[in-house]
């Protein structure tokens, strides 16, 4: 953990580069599976989190990950920039600050929508539509399923919820109920 | 002094007839013892006035002086009597004054510590009302927010009952197609909010 600034400054460095060098949607998928990895991994981090193995055998030990999933070579050089920093365990933070930052410079949002069933293709795609249109941005959305719900959908997105679950309208009621209205 | 030595003087010619006339009338007794004595009255008459002012002599001084420190200690003790008496009248005069009034302040006293108490009597009287008051108005408040609490409480149990049957009940029957309704009408109001 290294904090939502710090982590920011790195997204920062390292998204003026890749935009440069017109590798953007790369390295922010890079930056997503090397997270991924840290996130499923706890060996992984208990080793980077180890004082007592030395820097050099765990950037050994980042280089054969990275050259097996095969990022880009800015990538590369920016991860172990990170490690040599005392970082490398907030990598998790810096994707999704890439992942910000990028969003912002192709004016995109992402859009988190649960709903208390599956979605078909059709609803998917007249949900990203509306919400684009209320945003004025390209929606990337993100379905989950939440049975808790008992029905309907929620979505957030930025910091705005759309809450139009049976649990939430229950919950309102109980509310009303509880307040005498 | 002078009246002093006058008085003894007329002390002693009082007395000497006393002195004198049993030996007259012892003298008278006889012829030849009538000569004999009146020569011995004159000699004892003659040694007591040799006497007399022998005693009159030394013993005048003295006897003046003691008497006249008598007399002058009886006029002082006498003084001082007067003085005394004089002193002691003011006083009991002064305190027949204060005497007289002492009544009137005791009974101003009594008066005033009367109206005092009724005073207090009718401020603890006051003060209490007051407090029942206050403590009447302080119940009933707690009174009136123990049941609104109470109220609240039960509202809330069955607000929670309620919902919680509603949840049971909408999971139990609610169907794919009712799923498929409430995300048709998520999205026509979604998109209405465009």
């Amino acid at each position: 953990m290294i904090g939502i600034v710090l982590a920011k400054r790195y997204a920062k460095a390292v998204i003026d580069l890749a935009q440069e060098a017109g590798i953007l949607k790369e390295v922010g998928q890079d930056l997503d599976r090397i997270a991924d990895l840290f996130a499923e991994s706890h060996e992984l981090v208990n080793v980077f989190a180890d004082p007592t193995i030395a820097s050099r055998a765990k950037e050994k030990v980042l280089s054969e990950v990275l050259k097996k999933g095969g990022v880009q070579e800015l990538t590369m050089k920016f991860i172990h920039v990170v490690l040599q920093k005392g970082r490398i365990l907030g990598v998790g933070e810096i994707a999704r600050s890439y992942r910000d930052l990028s969003d912002q410079l192709e004016n995109r949002i992402r859009a988190r929508v649960v709903t208390a069933a599956r979605l078909d293709d059709n609803d998917k795609s007249r949900m990203k539509d509306a919400l684009s249109k209320i945003s004025g941005k390209d929606v990337v959305l993100e379905v989950e399923v939440d049975e808790s719900l008992l029905g309907g959908v929620v979505a957030y997105m930025g910091s705005q919820v759309y809450d139009g679950s049976i649990k939430n309208q229950l919950t309102q009621l109980k509310d009303n109920l509880s307040k005498g209205r | 002094m002078r009246s002093f030595s006058r008085a003894v003087f007329t002390c002693i010619l009082r007395v000497l007839p006393l002195l004198v006339l049993p030996s007259i009338v012892l003298a008278s007794g006889g012829e030849e013892g009538g000569w004999r004595s009146i020569w011995d009255l004159g000699w004892r008459i003659a040694n007591f006035a040799i006497l007399a002012g022998v005693l009159f002599y030394y013993a005048r001084k003295p006897a003046v002086n003691a008497i006249r420190n008598s007399i002058e200690s009886v006029k002082t003790l006498l003084k001082e009597a007067r003085e005394s008496r004089k002193a002691s009248e003011a006083r009991m005069k002064e305190a027949e004054e204060k005497l007289a009034g002492v009544d009137k302040e005791i009974s101003e006293l009594l008066e005033s510590a009367r109206k005092e108490g009724e005073a207090e009597r009718e401020r603890i009287l006051a003060e209490a009302a007051k407090a029942l008051e206050k403590l009447k108005a302080e119940t009933a408040l707690a009174i009136e927010q123990e049941l609104e609490k109470a109220k609240d409480i039960l509202r809330m149990e069955a607000a929670n009952a309620a919902v919680a049957l509603a949840e049971e009940v909408i999971s139990r029957n609610i169907t794919p197609e009712d799923q498929a309704r409430f995300v048709t009408e998520y999205l026509e109001k979604l998109e209405a909010n465009q």
